[in-house]
């Protein structure tokens, strides 16, 4: 049987290439989201500045969960300083080293660079290549990479110890200036070291200045071991030598380390990675959760093309079906066949695929990061593992369809007359409105874009019958030789309804010229062709409308609310990486000044119970000093009080408040961003969710648990004498002060300033969102192009009859252009419809409002691609069917 | 206007080194019922393809009425095609998605003109699909067009192909090839796909078209039975003329063909 079938699939290739297209398509994105997928869930990168550690000691990054993805700390959870002597003193262990991070910019090139302590430079076998360690809290030792840069020229390596000509020669002696935070400090260059090549470039300072300019000098990020027997510690440089005691130690010691620090983590080998790049694990928990939600969405997408695009290939070939049929054949013969060569070509298609997947997960990863969704250097993990998967699911969706379009061609007799499509698709369809709609105003914007899904099913199912009403709707007038019985059955729109439609229909029915009225004629009578070429039309539709407005109502509600919201009259933000959180005091200070408001940015992750399962949600939090937080923030407050904001409260959004089920009052469960947890009373429900964040805390509260302890800006509500701020704040280059009032800003400065989601580490996100959205419509714009191609080589014989008898190529042609017209005006009308719930609900969720926002240039691109793609489909085959070659064809016997 | 509805001259026709008709000359006059026959590969649908402009001869002249095809233009003989020659096919060619009316109008329509419900009702009434079937344009002469009464294949024309029978399209295909007037009605086999009733029926509609309204037809076909239909049956073999027979019945065809090699 298989034999046979790829015998027919070999000598019948063109029959097949629509069906082997979409499987082969279908499998190469599912196989990329599967390596996205798997990826997520090893270690990326190799350590950098970790690598010569045997062991590094933690915080725990993430919350346990026993059955659930673990959520991630986006913010450093920090370690007591005091438990580097605790492990330093246990055997086996050569050396314990406290490495920090502190966020620098270098003044002069505006260049990032982050600073840790000397110490860790054993961690990461680094070398001195000139100069000397630094001695003091104003000396500074750059990498290689940095100090080039920033020209301070370390190539001449002198040796440390070296006479002044040579260290003016090599540069070491240059002072250059570092901003922390918005603090600027003078340093001397004392050295340069050889070593890894890292992400960011790194400098060294003392380990008592590093720790200090972390704001919390008695706690460190992690604690870095080195093995071996204290005899064996001695300068940094040898730290690679000492390697070889790696083998021996790390497991024993590791039990041992993890018994005098309960609650950290201990990791050795790749793992250490996790410990050294905080973004990395937060960017293989966010790739996850992305390769889930897409690849979930796009198995529904694939198993309905994928399906669809078999149906159509097998009915193309009922006649031989009934053929086979004639001569003997069993329905249960014919339906095997039917499956057998669905095999061949789905296995043959998802296999070649694999590689097209694998290569697209490498896009990908570019794509993502060069939107910054990614750290550079993240790398993917390639295994035969997503394979099966992603060729399973695609050969069933394809037996699935080759099934469903088999039992319609073996059980019919005659197949002149079109089969009614069923009642129970009829049904099944119907039923999934209320459905959609039920989810759509279920008051969550999850569900309001999940609703999306099943008005596209009920679009799919209910095609045929949309297409027939639209196009009795859009083309109300029956040629005038219809006799009159036929009229009657034509529905009779009421005379506002003609008002309405009839630019469209105009459009649509080229004039009473003949290519218009067989087009018309045809949509008409073959509704359900014209539905199963529209069906990727229309699910392009939904979603690149649902995806794209969604996020643009989401990002407009917040530029809103923002500019709303943001009464501050002076806004001070730093180009450097934050605010010192000292900048408020000095702000304060200046005489005249009204109100001032810090605000520190982070996420907080809340627990609660759903039912019985444990659920978790993540929101973006704010941090602001509570007093007269009235004069520069208006929270659209709907309940409680925000100035009696203070330790141990919380102000929750009215979202968030619904969701986790709790009102004035109650205790909210939370996780700081470095996973702490705290239970704070709510005294105040906001609206302004989208603006200013679904949680606000204390400031300080928020501010000691972030990882760069830096604010986003400080709100000052009037100030009498911009000249007076200006002078406090003369000596922080790097900081901007706004003055709103003139000229006045506008929603998106507002936005800008202050920003919800949207900005930061959400810009990455966003991007990488957007950038499956595309991969998900550019397989649907295949899926179109696919199917409206196999639909018209279909109508090759029709186009010869129409010759026959007198048509030229032009009028053909016209004909297919209103056809094309008809495709494309029912799928934008039926998707545009079916889309309209999603839209509405998403917008009643983020803003309460149910005006969605659709920027009209989102709309006009849809339709123009859809149009061009729908035109180009379909004019091209046609073109090449009806071209010179064409009408030679036209001949008896050939018909 | 000319006696003959269209004339071959020394019409050579090769394809690579294939001569599918070779020098063949024949005349059809207006108003005759003429059957071409011949065994497969004698270069009968060569023949009709040649006459109908659908292929050009390698060499010799084609004149449908007095316009020479060779001088037209592809769009001309389209035009031409669509005007003055009526085809009727083996498996009838009917659009599925257009009602009887609609198949039937549908020249009109393509040469750009309104179709004339009169005109409609006129063809239909003469291939016998209103009124009671199998009735003849002898038998329905003298009525009204739209003085349709009684049960019956009246409300024919709003129906579908696929809701027909095989009969009943062959006649919707001959009122589509009446509907614009042709000097010329070609059939290719009209009676292949039909059982023997239903194409007798046919035949004798082909054959009523010929003696009450004058039309001309040129019938390619297998069949002797088919043939003696014809005033006069031309035979073709290897590409040559391979003689004629006027009032022919189906025993002297069916013995003639055998000589051509036909069992």
């Amino acid at each position: 049987m298989i034999r046979l079938a790829w015998l027919t699939v070999r000598t019948r290739r063109g029959g097949f290439a629509a069906a082997f297209l979409a499987v082969l398509c279908g499998a190469a994105v599912l196989t990329a989201c599967g390596i996205l997928l798997e990826s997520s869930v090893r270690p990326a990168v190799p350590p950098e500045r970790y690598r010569a550690a045997d062991l590094v000691i933690g915080a725990p990054q993430s919350m346990d969960l026993a059955d659930d993805v673990d959520p991630r700390f986006p913010e450093r959870a920090t370690v007591p300083a005091s438990l580097i002597g605790d492990i330093a003193g246990l055997p086996g262990v050569r050396a314990a080293i406290g490495d920090v991070s502190v966020p620098m910019t270098v003044l002069r090139s505006g260049e990032a660079a982050t600073g840790h302590g000397w110490q860790s430079t054993a961690l990461g076998g680094y070398r001195l290549v000139s100069g000397r360690a630094p001695a003091t809290a104003d000396e500074v030792v750059l990498d290689a990479a940095l100090a080039a840069r920033s020209g301070v020229d370390g190539a001449a390596s002198a040796p440390a110890g070296a006479g002044g000509e040579s260290a003016a020669r090599s540069g070491t002696g240059t002072v250059i200036r570092l901003v922390t935070r918005s603090d600027v400090a003078e340093y001397r260059v004392t050295g340069i070291v050889g070593g890894p090549v890292t992400r960011q470039p790194a400098l060294f300072l003392t380990d008592e200045r590093a720790r200090e300019l972390t704001g919390r000098p008695d706690r460190v990020d992690t604690i870095g071991v080195l093995a071996g027997s204290a005899a064996q510690v001695s300068g940094a440089g040898e730290a690679e030598a000492a390697a070889g005691a790696r083998v021996s130690g790390p497991a024993g010691l590791s039990a041992e380390i993890a018994a005098v620090t309960p609650g950290l983590v201990v990791y050795s080998g790749d793992g250490r990675s996790d410990a050294e790049f905080l973004d990395v694990g937060t960017a293989r928990a966010f790739l996850g959760e992305l390769a889930l939600a897409f690849g979930g969405s796009m198995i529904l997408v694939i198993v309905i093309v994928v399906a669809s695009t078999v149906t159509l290939t097998v009915r193309q070939r009922l006649a031989e079906f009934t053929l086979l049929r004639a001569v003997g054949a069993t329905p249960g013969q014919v339906l095997r066949m039917i499956l057998a060569e669905t095999t061949v070509v789905g296995v043959l298609g998802a296999v070649c695929g694999v590689l097209p997947g694998i290569g697209l997960s490498m896009l990908l990863r570019q794509g993502f990061v060069w939107s910054g969704a990614l750290p550079e250097g993240f790398g993917l993990t390639v295994s035969p593992a997503p394979v099966p998967v992603a060729l399973g699911s695609c050969l069933v969706s394809a037996l699935l369809g080759g099934w469903v379009a088999a039992r319609g061609a073996v059980r019919g007799r005659a197949l002149e007359a079109p089969r009614r499509p069923g009642r129970i698709r009829l049904l099944a369809g119907l039923s999934l409105i209320p459905a959609g709609l039920a989810t759509a105003f279920a008051g969550s914007e999850e569900s309001a874009a999940f609703s999306a899904f099943l008005f596209l099913f009920a679009a799919g199912l209910l095609g045929p019958w949309l297409v027939n009403g639209l196009v009795t709707a859009l083309t109300p007038r029956r040629p005038a030789v219809t006799p009159p019985a036929a009229r009657l059955r034509a529905v009779d729109p009421p005379a506002a309804w003609l008002n309405v439609v009839a630019p469209l229909a105009a459009w649509l029915r080229p004039g009473r010229a003949v290519g218009g009225f067989l087009a018309v004629a045809n949509a008409r009578a073959e509704s359900r062709r014209i539905a199963a070429a529209a069906i990727p039309m229309i699910m392009g539709v939904i979603l690149a409308t649902g995806q794209l407005a969604g996020g643009a109502t989401a990002a407009a509600a917040a530029r809103q609310q923002a500019g709303e919201g943001l009464l501050a009259g002076v806004v001070v933000t730093s180009a450097s990486a934050g605010l010192s959180p000292e900048v408020a005091g000095l702000v304060r200070a200046v005489p005249g000044t009204g109100a001032v408001t810090a605000v520190v940015r982070s996420r907080v992750t809340a627990v609660f119970r759903d039912g019985d399962s444990p659920q978790i949600r993540s929101y973006e939090a704010r941090g602001l000093t509570g007093d007269r937080l009235p004069e520069t923030l208006d929270l659209g407050v709907a309940d409680g009080d925000v100035t009696a904001l203070r330790t141990g409260t919380v102000i929750l959004s009215r979202t968030a408040a619904d969701t986790l089920g709790l009102g004035l009052g109650d205790h909210a469960g939370l996780r700081l961003g470095d996973g702490t947890p705290i239970t704070p009373e709510v005294v105040a429900i906001h609206t302004r969710s989208l603006g200013f964040g679904d949680v606000i805390l204390p400031h300080d509260l928020v501010l000691d648990h972030t990882t760069d302890r830096a604010d986003h800006a400080v709100l000052i509500s009037t100030v009498q004498d911009a000249g007076l701020l200006r002078a406090a704040l003369a000596d922080l280059p790097t900081i901007r002060i706004d003055d709103r009032r003139s000229p006045p800003a506008t929603d998106a400065d507002a936005a800008a300033v202050i920003a919800g989601a949207g900005d930061e580490g959400g810009g990455g996100d966003f991007g990488a969102g957007l950038l499956l959205t595309m991969v998900l419509l550019g397989y649907l714009a295949i899926a179109v192009v696919n199917t409206l191609v196999t639909a018209t080589v279909a109508r090759a014989r029709e186009f010869t009859l129409l010759r026959l008898i007198g048509a030229s190529r032009h009028q053909i042609l016209a004909m297919m252009r209103g056809e094309t017209r008809i495709v494309v005006g029912a799928a934008v009308v039926i998707g545009a419809v079916a889309v309209t719930p999603a839209l509405i609900g998403t917008s009643l969720a983020l803003t309460g409002s149910p005006l969605p926002v659709v920027p009209p240039l989102l709309c006009l691109g849809i339709v123009l691609t859809a149009a061009l793609l729908g035109r180009a489909a379909v004019m091209i085959p046609a073109r090449i069917l009806t071209a010179r070659g064409g009408a030679a064809q036209a001949r008896f016997n050939v018909v | 206007m000319t006696t003959f509805a269209v004339r071959l001259d020394a019409v050579t026709r090769r394809y690579g080194p294939v001569t599918a008709l070779d020098t063949v000359t024949a005349a059809f006059r207006r108003g005759t019922f003429t059957a071409v026959m011949g065994p497969s590969g004698s270069g009968k649908s060569t023949f009709l393809n040649c006459a109908t402009g659908l292929d050009r001869p390698t060499s010799g002249r084609v004149l449908l009425g007095d316009t020479d095809l060779a001088a037209c233009s592809e769009a001309e003989t389209t035009a031409l095609r669509r005007d003055r020659i009526g085809f009727v096919f083996q498996s009838y060619n009917l659009l599925d998605a257009l009602t009887v009316a609609d198949n039937v109008t549908l020249p009109v329509r393509l040469a750009g003109r309104r179709p004339d419900p009169a005109r409609l009702a006129e063809v239909l009434t003469a291939v016998g699909l209103t009124g009671r079937p199998g009735h003849t344009p002898a038998a329905l002469s003298g009525r009204r067009p739209g003085d349709l009464s009684g049960r019956g294949s009246s409300d024919l024309s709003g129906r579908r192909p696929g809701e027909l029978s095989g009969g009943q399209r062959q006649r919707v295909a001959i009122a589509r090839a009446l509907i614009n007037h042709p000097d010329l009605i070609c059939a290719d086999e009209p009676t292949g796909a039909l059982d023997r009733r239903s194409g007798h029926r046919v035949l004798e509609l082909l054959r009523s078209l010929v003696d009450d309204l004058g039309q001309t037809v040129l019938m390619v076909t297998h069949d002797p039975v088919a043939a003696a239909f014809a005033d006069t049956v031309v035979f073709l073999a290897d590409g040559r003329l391979a003689g004629e027979m006027p009032r022919p019945t189906a025993e002297r065809v069916a013995e003639r063909m055998t000589v051509l090699g036909e069992p």
